[in-house]
């Protein structure tokens, strides 16, 4: 069941993570809200995947609470309310993989102890394909396809899961613009279904029609507004010029 | 003598149907792992779980205890061990799969030297295919059937988890558990494969035949059809081959495997290396006209 638009699907409570001897994320209290997209912006280390592995629950916290849907980032995972898409760097272009097999993957948190899937799922992977314009590469290798389709593959799949969150590492990073344009309009019909996006990403100046929250980091919170105020100058200086030491 | 009688002299011996029946489902085990094992890149791993079973043969024929009990118990406890090393200090998984392998090996060879036993450490190291006994062969099949029921009931997650564990994680399918069904699995399969062609060459069985259908196939559906058909035809051959030139019948089976990836190797339609480089010329004519 999708969250009603504006309302809090995912709170941050003093947020603290360590990796190491380095501070990661530093007390960051932040609320998601259904039906927005929020762009995640800072230096590379500023914590941007820090902070999605935390949404989703795959970090221990040194200090700090997530909640997501009220009960445990673990619980929503396990009821695939949750959806992450990688940057995809890490995917072995041999892998013996059809770019579908791929996107049914998605699905995998739906199906029984095989994973079988039912004519609901094929649906659901024909409709995700449909969304990021893949039906005709549907049964392609995915190590054929190019940068950006690849990444639209990836999307596919978090789409496929029919998740309420979708979390989006650099989805425009090194895609064609055909690819971005598809992607940036995806998004916006998300967030107008009520589900709720978050991304992380260096294209700023794209930002003003593409999110409608920046989340600043630079490990601490800088700031969460809009793009027009997140993104005063000032604000980027603090977050793009700040003392980055190891703070214990 | 015409070929049918070629073909069936050797079923005329008990012990030869025993053999036969033995490699080919072993040799069906293996190769259906190895199709995960070649993609996730843990070939190696397969090498260290088959040679850490050797202390717990020993060890098994000393206390009196079925021999794939103490090799499934020594087989997991290499994994563990490799995973406590890797997780707990900086060496890295390759050297501490290295270490844990090679002493626990060691430890085997020592233990067949002092312990007063009927071990033959030859059968152990390079198996003993035509000793097969009826009780063996009965255990063979049980644990085959296992490891096969396993990897297939989990077959779906095993890819997600070769693929991209990550996104495993991300929708609450433990990578973790996964792994661990992965290398459970090896160990009763190394145990399988133990008596057949000893634990030098279990490794070549859960490598050769998935990297063989990696080259001939792109869809990892068709690999687990190709890899256990091509593992079973070279295991017959391999022993038919040691029956009439009385040679070392794993071996045997080894080099039919082994001759098959060659030939594929070289001559796979997509990528197999004279393969490409025709198709490569054929699309040079198209283009010149």
């Amino acid at each position: 069941m999708t969250a009603s638009s504006g309302e809090t699907v995912a709170r941050l409570n003093d947020v603290t993570v360590r990796r190491g001897e380095v501070l990661a994320l530093d007390s960051i209290s932040l609320e998601i809200r259904a039906g927005t997209v929020d762009a995640l912006v800072g230096m590379n280390g500023a914590g941007k995947s820090t902070l999605f592995a935390a949404i989703m629950g795959l970090v221990p916290l040194a200090r700090g609470t997530v909640t997501v849907f009220g009960g445990t980032p673990a619980r929503a995972r396990a009821a695939g309310r949750i959806a992450f898409m990688p940057q995809g760097d890490g995917i072995d272009p041999d892998f013996p993989l059809a770019v579908a097999d791929v996107v049914m993957m998605g699905r995998f948190g739906r199906l029984g102890i095989t994973r079988h899937p039912r004519a609901a799922d094929h649906g659901a992977v024909a409709e995700a394909l449909d969304r990021v314009q893949l039906n005709d590469l549907a049964k392609r290798s995915i190590g054929t396809l190019s940068g950006g389709q690849r990444k639209r593959a990836l999307m596919a799949r978090a789409l496929a899961q029919e998740a309420d969150v979708l979390l989006l590492d650099e989805p425009f990073a090194g895609v064609d613009q055909r690819s971005e344009q598809l992607i940036a309009r995806v998004l916006t019909q998300l967030a107008a279904e009520g589900r709720t996006v978050v991304l992380s990403t260096h294209d700023i100046a794209s930002l003003p029609d593409r999110a409608d929250r920046v989340i600043l980091l630079a490990q601490r919170l800088i700031t969460v507004d809009a793009p027009a105020v997140a993104l005063a100058p000032e604000m980027l200086a603090r977050a793009f010029t700040v003392n980055r030491e190891p703070q214990l | 003598m015409n070929l049918i009688d070629l073909l069936m002299q050797p079923f005329s011996y008990d012990f030869m149907v025993r053999a036969m029946t033995a490699t080919t489902i072993a040799a069906v085990v293996c190769a259906l792992l190895s199709c995960w094992l070649v993609l996730i890149g843990w070939s190696l791993m397969g090498d260290a779980v088959s040679h850490a079973v050797l202390p717990g043969v020993v060890l098994a024929y000393l206390v009196g205890a079925p021999f794939a009990l103490g090799a499934l118990i020594f087989g997991l406890l290499a994994v563990l061990l490799i995973g406590v090393i890797r997780d707990t200090s900086r060496v890295k998984e390759d050297a501490a799969i290295g270490i844990v392998f090679t002493s626990l090996f060691a430890l085997g060879i020592v233990l067949v030297s002092v312990v007063p036993s009927q071990v033959d450490l030859s059968h152990i190291v390079f198996g003993n295919v035509l000793g097969v006994s009826t009780f063996d062969l009965a255990q063979i099949a049980v644990l085959g059937g296992v490891a096969i029921a396993v990897l297939l009931v989990k077959r779906r997650d095993l890819t997600l988890f070769a693929f991209d564990p990550a996104h495993a994680h991300a929708i609450g399918i433990s990578p973790r558990m996964l792994s661990a069904t992965l290398l459970g699995v090896l160990a009763l399969t190394a145990v399988v494969s133990l008596q057949i062609v000893g634990v030098v060459l279990v490794v070549a069985l859960l490598i050769i035949p998935g990297a063989t259908a990696h080259l001939l196939t792109d869809r990892i559906g068709r690999m687990l059809v190709i890899a256990p058909v091509i593992a079973a035809s070279c295991s017959i051959a391999g022993v038919y081959v040691s029956f009439y030139l009385d040679i070392a019948p794993g071996g045997a089976v080894v080099l039919a495997n082994a001759v098959v990836f060659t030939a594929v190797y070289l001559f796979s339609p997509r990528h197999g290396v004279i393969g490409r480089a025709l198709t490569r010329r054929r699309i040079i004519e198209v283009v010149a006209g």
